[in-house]
């Protein structure tokens, strides 16, 4: 596996599937859980993300996977990202986003998104420990 | 593809409509011992595969908008296989 400090084509990898880019970003691009810590309204972009809603998330860490839907409303280590919303969250709720190429799957015309609202999560049933 | 294992389930009203009628569960990928690994991932189950089970995710987002029938799925992670057995060297 690829645990340890092996450099990968692109950038540091930490594990099988985390890396970190030589810019210091983290690169993964999968759909995870997050909870919406805020809004970003735009003033001037490019054309086909006009009139877009764009929220604020920080993605859950295996503690607050376990913590649920109530757990604490803190800030995870993980770095927040903005995502495109056209479902309707708002600061508070917990968010399933898709990062990546499939994130501009929905749209039309070819879009620059990589980070999408995908499902607002109602309830989570998590039990990570075996009998 | 990665190994994980199903840790439970999620259920959202409000979705991208591709996902409607789709079981969402969250799988922890799992390193070669079998030690939790990275973030829990949500993925769609088309097998219905159990609480504890282990299982193989596949980050092809083309197979998983083929799955869901809609060019237009942000649908990414998906459950390909149910694992009877493995084996570690």
């Amino acid at each position: 596996m690829g645990n340890g400090d092996s450099h990968g084509a692109f950038g540091f990898r930490i594990s099988t599937f985390i890396r970190v880019s030589d810019f210091g970003f983290r690169i993964s691009d999968h759909m995870r859980l997050g909870r919406v810590i805020g809004r970003v309204t735009l003033s001037m972009t490019v054309p086909c993300l006009e009139g877009a809603r764009w929220l604020i998330v920080s993605p859950f860490t295996r503690d607050q996977y376990r913590q649920g839907l109530d757990g604490a409303p803190e800030l995870s280590k993980e770095p927040s990202l903005v995502v495109y919303d056209d479902l309707g969250g708002a600061p508070g709720h917990i968010i399933g986003f898709v990062e990546g190429r499939e994130a501009a799957c929905p749209f039309e015309k070819s879009t620059p998104v990589d980070a999408i609202n995908a499902a607002l999560v109602d309830e989570m049933f998590y039990s990570p420990d075996k009998k | 593809m990665l190994l994980a294992r199903v840790e439970g389930n999620i259920v959202a009203t409000r979705k991208h409509p591709s996902l409607e009628g789709w079981r969402l569960v969250i799988c922890q990928p799992e390193s070669a011992a079998g030690e939790p690994e990275g973030v829990p991932q949500i993925a769609i189950d088309p097998h219905g595969a159990g609480l504890h089970q282990r299982v193989v995710i596949s980050s092809d987002g083309m197979a998983a908008r083929k799955a869901v029938d809609d060019e237009k799925s942000p649908a990414r992670w998906m459950i390909v296989a149910v694992v009877d057995e493995r084996e570690t060297a």
